[in-house]
Parts: C-alpha cells; structure tokens; sequence
C-alpha cells in the first residue's frame, strides 16, 4: 500500500506543479479579453499615470479620463474599467495590480454591492479567475448564510487552483491575439464586430425605445438600505481595503454612484457621492443614457467633470490636511444639488464633439 | 453524488483511507462501506434512501426464510413476495405514468376520454440497478445455487455498494456477496489497475461524452430543419456519447471497487469492434445482458425449445431489455430492432461466429473484418435513433430527415445551432484517440489495462488525459454579462 501511496502522490504532486506552472504562465488580468488588453497596456505605459480607475462598465463607459484629469488638475488617469468587473473582480484586480505596478498614487473605485455567482456563469473563467484566497475568504464571510453561494464560490476557487476547464485557455491566451485595442487611457471603446451583437442584445431586450425617466429607473438604484449584518461584513471590507491601499501610499477614492449614497458607517474613506437621482435628474434623462444603467459621451462628460471636480476638491483638502497647502485653487464646484444655469458649462465639450465621434461611434 | 464531480474526487480519497485504516476489521469494513453508500445515495436525495432499506431488508429476510424452508410452496410465495416489492417499487417509480398515459392513448381511439390523471413521480436514482441486482440474489437463493447470507450488514452493503449502486454494473450475488464475507487484502496490481480504469472511464465521460452531448442535444432538438448530413452527425456522435457515457461511469464504478479490493464484473469490452449484432450484444452492457439470459431467457426455455419460443425468447428479452432502459415506446421500439437484427443470426445459427476477440494477434483488421465492424455500427446506430429520441414519430422524422440533402454547408449549420466548429473538430480527435487506445487493448478489463512499460510515455499519458478531464470536467462555459 505504502508503494500505491507514494506513487499515486507523486503522480498528484506531478500534476499539480504542471498546474501551477500552466497558470503561472499567464498574467493576472488574463481571464477577460477587455481587462487583459487595458492591463497590459497599463502596465507598459505606468511611468504616463498615477492614477487608476477600476469598476464596472457604468465606470468604462462613464469616466472619461482627459476630462477628469481637466478637472482635477493633478491625476493622470488610466480608466482601468470593464464591463462586469464587480466588486470581486475589481478588488482582486486592484489588488495584484498594486504589487506588480510601481507609482500609483490614487485609486478611483466603483463602490458596487458584491454579486453573486449566477448559475449561468457558475464554471466560467471569468467568474473563477480571480477566485484567489483573499477573494474566496470575503465571499464566504459575505455569503455565509447561502449555501448555494458557498458551494459555487469554493468549487471556483478549487478550479482557478487546479486550472479546471482552464487549459485550453490558457493555451489560446499565448497562441492568439488579443482583439482588443486599448485607445484614449483607457476610456471606452467598442472592438467594431462585438459593438453590433451588443446593440442588437440591448435593443432586443429594452426595445429600442427606451425610457429613462420615471421611478422605475429611480427605484432599480435604491440599493442600500439600512445597514445588514451582509453590508456590515461588505463595509468593513471597504475599510480594510482603504487601509492596506492607504499603506501603500495610495489614496483611494469611492465612487457611489447616483442613489447609492454611502452609509456614515463608511465616513473614515475618501468617498464621492455622485448625487441624488431625484435631485441630479439629468443622471436620469435618456438625452445622457444609452440604456438604464450606461451613459452615453455626452453624459460621460457630464460625469466625469462631476467626478474629477469632486476628486480634485478632496484632493485639495487632503494636501491641507497633510500641511502641504496646494498653491493651486481648489476646483469649483457646484454645491447646491439643484441643476443651475451654469451647469450648462458642464456640457459643453472639452474635446471637440465631431472628432470624438470621427474617432469611435458612441451609441 | 456524481463520480464526474468535485465531491467525489474528495469523497474517493478519504473513503480509501478511512476505509483500509480498518484493514483486518471485516465487520468494520463492511459496515464503513454500508455507510458510506449511504451517505453516497443519500447526497442525491436521502428520502429514497427507505426504498433501498425496504428492499434490502425483504431480500434478506426473503433470502434467510428460503433457506430454512422446505416446502416449495412457501418457497416460491416468498419469491413472489421479493418480486412483487422490488417490482413494484420500480412499476410504481418507473413504469406508473407511462402505463397511464398509454391507457388513455388507448382508450381515447375508441372514443373514450377517461380522466385519470398521472402522478409526478421523481424517478429514483439507480432503482433499475439495484433492484435486479436484489433480485438475483432472491432468485439464486431459491434455486439453491446460493447460500443465503447471514449476516445483514454485509447484505444490505452488497445492494447498496456505491461504486455500482446507481448505474452498474448489475452484480449476481455469487460474485459480489461472497467478497463481502472474506477479509479484503490490499493488492498494489490490482489498486493500479483501478486508478488507470477510473482515468481512463473519466477520461470517455468527460472529455468525449459530455461534449458529444452538446452536439446531440442540439441537433436531436432541432433535427426538424436540419440536414441529412447533420442529422447523421447527430446520430454518429449518439453512438459515442452513450457508449463513453455508460461504459465511462462502469468504468469508473470498477475502478473504484478494485481500489477498495473488489472485483466487479466486465460491463464493457469493446462493442463497436464487434463484427456481427450477437458479438454487439455480448460487448455492450453484459451485467444486463447476461442477467436477462440467466433470468428469463433461459427459464423460458432459451434455445432448447421448438423455434416459435426460441423466436417468442428472443422477442421477449430484447422487449424487456428496451423497456428496462426507459419507459417509452421508443426503448421497445430500440429493442424490437435489436432483436429483428439478431434473429437471422440465431436461426441461421451464426450467432456464435464471433466469440473471440477481433483482428486477434494482429496489429490491423482484415478489409473484411472492418466492413463488417462498420456495418454492425451503423444498424446500432440507426437504433440509437429510436432511444435518444423523445418520441417514434420523432425517430422516424430523423431518420428520413436523415436521407435529405441540403446546400447549406457544416459550419453554417453548426453557427446558426450555436455550436462551436472547433470543438466539433476536437471531439472527433477524442473520438479516434480512444477508438485506438482501445483497439489496443481490445479484449481486455479496459482501454488502459496494457500499458507501455516506459514510466516516462506512461506518465506523460497520465498527465495528457488528466489535463483534457480538468479541461471538460464542468464542460464548456461562457461567461453571460447580462445584467445591466
């Protein structure tokens, strides 16, 4: 038996250190083609940036990194966002990146509510990817009372280690190219041949017609409610993750989006309210939408001069703090949360509107 | 609990070393084991956990009274009682909804329309296996050519033994309960050999009948519109999914039994070599070939009696054999085939003309010897229409949907059915890598049992399938961003 033993361990042992050989041999960012090609490119060009910026696609589509960079006068920005890219993929992705790139001084991350494993992509590489001890050890704290969650989460993380249904993967990654381009730092743009499937899906599944306005949109973004033992468990990993970036020297900034506000439990991070739907409308006007969840350029704009004026203002604020007063004024800033007449400049283009559109077709 | 999961591959190990822990410990062992295939059946759905119970219990109490009794009378009571339970557990589980639903078809073409409503019926796993494999014991036991077992843990543990519990192979009780009374040594040759048969059964599983899957639930779902030369596909990588399908899952089943010291019957051993129906028939799942020859083709008389019953015989096993498979029409219809196919062969008396193994002693078959191994795949072929489809209308829609032609080319098909070419291309290369392997070791327990004795080639071939299993091991999933 002893024999049956050795031999069947060193053949798992064998194995096993092919595995990790095979996985070690493809980057971090590898398990999605968008967020592999924004990766690479940014870490072939860190020394043109110092600051990030990673979340989902409302992120991708909404931060427009010269427009921000305009406003706050200090960042140089990478839009490091992707469409999906929740809260998992973000931290996990933010997380590998601040050890592997050197010069990152600020951090603008997409505060969204962690998602869970949905059947359909239960075994897919983009939902176990990233599925390292870190991440399997918040979703178990997170999901501790769904079972079904538990099981999906832990079965991803033992395939990321032993590269189940990874290989070919893996394989394909070194033998073909990637079809993404990364242009403008980062910032959205669509690869020609994917752009018609995703029209044709969003048109097929809100009908071409879609209304903005109403409560039904206002509604689908009440997410946070009173604090639950779940959001407690998902604060505090905010907060430790504030605080190991903050170690680093990295100030990291927390984007909630239109009504999202953040909870006082948060108060301690750098966070950034980007306004009440009900008193921000034009978050809400299909004029800035290209369906309920995405901006279009014109309100990307919109959102990223919103965005960099606030970060800009903290930025300020925190280099007083720090006894270092800035020379520089601190951005203005509209307080009042009403939309006012000179909002408008807000809209007006910073770069000019018909090259932008010459140089990719916004929806 | 899948032996295709996660689970198993951690429920495997630690069974094995819990399980020769309490080496010398027979009664321990055994009980371990009873326990463990519990707990294995139970992962599915514990409340048909009680089935089993009743089952194993009648048997044994059936089998211990058979023992002491002289009378014949009270014998062959005590064996209708072991029927009438294990029967009816799988008339009333299995068979109900489909003798309901055919009622009312039946009695609806004359006119009536009676309201009687079916019955929603989860079908328990493994109840067709277990249930004969009871019952062999039973009948055995009352044609005395087996002892009756004394002691019930090792009883229940023979019914319940989860290598074989839910899908073979179909072990007689004079094989498998015998090994159950006498201590178990662990044996390096035979362990081995059980790890290369679980390899090489996940291996046909995962990799070729798992994906073959994707193509054939396709094109069988949309076989109305589709092409004969698709359709043919369809039906060709049938024949594949279901033979690695099946013979995988008993080949993992054995593999896992020899680790546990266990010798299980050969379910298997390469029928699509096989040159005629009969050689088919004596390759392709032989627990239950040989259980309908030994338990009602040889009580009804066999081939020793006039040729009308040796004919009604062979209707007769072929039919119950179909229906064993599934309750629909369609598995009758699949057996009818069959037994069409092998009733020349009998009556000419050629059934016996292939006994042993093909191209023996040679490295290649003979032209002849590949003409007949193709034509005997592709009348098991056509059959296989019949039992992968849901209806006999929709068989023989496939089938003459077979004969069609079509201008629209392969990979235009296979993009608009969404499925992938290059996988396609890849299946096909599983497909021939294991017709070789096993051309190699035809006539042998499985496709790894000969191996070349140079450990660095061995190896390498280990690892190969071991990364192709991972690979499949959850099939094929894109990530759907579809949340907005």
């Amino acid at each position: 038996m002893k024999q049956f033993i050795i031999r069947t361990l060193g053949f798992a042992l064998l194995l096993c250190v092919l595995l990790v050989l095979l996985r070690s041999s493809v980057p971090f960012h590898w398990g999605e083609g968008g967020v592999d090609a924004k990766f690479k490119y940014f870490l072939e060009h860190q020394e043109d940036y110092n600051t990030v910026a990673i979340g989902s696609s409302r992120l991708n589509r909404g931060l427009i990194p010269r427009i921000f960079d305009n406003k706050t006068g200090k960042t140089s920005t990478f839009n490091l966002s992707w469409a999906a890219v929740y809260h998992l993929e973000s931290e996990y992705l933010l997380d590998r990146l601040v050890q592997e790139a050197d010069g990152i001084e600020n951090v603008i991350f997409l505060v969204q509510y962690p998602r869970k494993i949905a059947k359909r992509n239960f075994h897919s590489i983009r939902s176990k990817y990233l599925m390292d001890r870190s991440r399997l050890g918040f979703a178990l704290d997170f999901f501790k009372k769904e079972p079904k969650q538990i099981y999906r989460h832990v079965v991803s993380y033992i395939e990321n280690k032993l590269c189940i249904g990874e290989v070919f993967q893996i394989a394909k990654y070194h033998w073909k190219t990637n079809p993404y381009e990364v242009k403008r730092d980062g910032f959205y743009t669509w690869v020609p041949d994917r752009k018609e499937v995703v029209l044709e899906r969003i048109k097929s599944t809100m009908g071409e017609d879609v209304v903005l306005k109403g409560k039904k949109f206002k509604t689908r973004n009440m997410v946070y409610g009173p604090i639950s033992e779940q959001n407690k468990v998902y604060y505090d990993h905010l907060l430790d993750l504030n605080k190991k970036l903050a170690e680093k020297g990295i100030e990291t900034y927390f984007v909630h989006l239109p009504n999202q506000p953040p909870h006082e439990y948060l108060s301690e991070l750098n966070n950034v309210y980007m306004g009440d739907g009900v008193k921000f409308p034009e978050y809400f006007l299909g004029e800035f939408h290209i369906d309920q969840a995405h901006l279009n350029e014109k309100g990307a704009r919109l959102f990223s001069r919103r965005l960099g004026t606030l970060v800009g203002r903290m930025m300020v604020a925190k280099a007083k703090e720090r006894e270092q007063p800035n020379k520089e004024e601190a951005p203005e800033i509209i307080d009042s949360l009403q939309l006012r007449d000179d909002d408008a400049q807000y809209l007006e283009p910073v770069l000019d509107f018909e090259e932008l559109e010459k140089e990719e077709q916004p929806f | 609990m899948l032996f295709n999961s996660l689970e198993y591959l951690f429920f495997l190990p630690v069974v094995f070393t819990l399980y020769w822990l309490l080496r010398k410990q027979l009664k321990a062992q055994n009980f371990f084991i009873l326990a463990v295939s519990y707990f294995f059946y139970g992962c599915w759905d514990w409340r048909f956990l009680s089935l089993i119970i009743i089952s194993s219990l009648t048997d044994f109490l059936v089998g211990m009274r058979l023992g002491k009794t002289e009378n014949s009378g009270e014998a062959k009571a005590l064996l209708m009682l072991s029927l009438a339970v294990n029967l009816g557990f799988l008339l009333v589980f299995k068979y109900f909804n489909f003798f309901i639903d055919s009622f009312v078809d039946l009695v609806s073409v004359i006119g009536m329309k009676p309201s009687i409503s079916t019955l929603s019926i989860v079908l328990p796993v493994g109840i067709s296996f277990y249930t004969f494999q009871t019952l062999s014991y039973t009948i055995d036991v009352y044609r005395k050519k087996l002892e009756p077992s004394k002691d019930i843990v090792n009883f229940f543990a023979y019914v319940a033994f989860f290598p074989q519990l839910v899908a073979g192979p179909i072990e007689r009780a004079s094989n498998l309960l015998p090994q159950f009374d006498r201590l178990r040594d662990f044996d390096f040759a035979q362990a081995r050999d059980g790890m290369r048969q679980i390899l090489w059964g996940l291996f046909k599983k995962v990799v070729i009948a798992d994906n073959c899957a994707l193509y054939v639930d396709a094109i069988f779902a949309g076989h109305e519109s589709l092409n004969g030369l698709i359709l043919l596909l369809g039906a060709v990588l049938f024949a594949f999914q279901i033979y690695c399908d099946f013979s995988g899952y008993s080949d993992i089943a054995i593999g896992t039994a020899s680790l546990l010291g266990f010798k299980l019957m050969q379910n298997f051993s390469t029928p699509y070599f096989a040159r005629d129906i009969a050689e088919f028939w004596r390759r392709w799942h032989i627990s239950l070939s040989t259980w309908f020859r030994d338990y009602l083709y040889i009580p009804l008389g066999g081939s020793r009696v006039g040729q009308a019953l040796q004919i009604r015989n062979i209707f007769a096993i072929f039919l119950v054999s179909g229906f064993w498979h599934g309750a629909n029409f369609t598995f009758i219809i699949w057996g009818l085939i069959h037994s069409l196919l092998y009733l020349p062969q009998m009556l000419m008396k050629t059934n016996r003309k292939f006994l042993g193994v093909v191209a023996e002693g040679k490295m290649f078959p003979s032209a002849y010897e590949v003409f007949r191994m193709l034509l005997t795949f592709v009348v098991v072929t056509v059959a296989w229409v019949f039992f992968r489809s849901d209806s006999v209308g929709e068989s023989f829609t496939y089938l003459l949907r077979m004969c069609s032609f079509s201008e629209a080319g392969f990979g235009e098909v296979l993009s608009e059915l969404m499925l992938n070419a290059n996988l396609l291309k890849l299946v096909a290369l599983y497909i021939l890598f294991m017709l070789v392997v096993e051309w190699f070791n035809r006539g042998k327990k499985h496709g790894l049992y000969l191996m070349p004795s140079n450990i660095v080639f061995r190896f390498g071939f280990y690892l190969m399938l071991c990364l192709l299993i991972l690979e499949y091991f959850f099939g094929k999933t894109s990530f759907i961003y579809f949340q907005f």
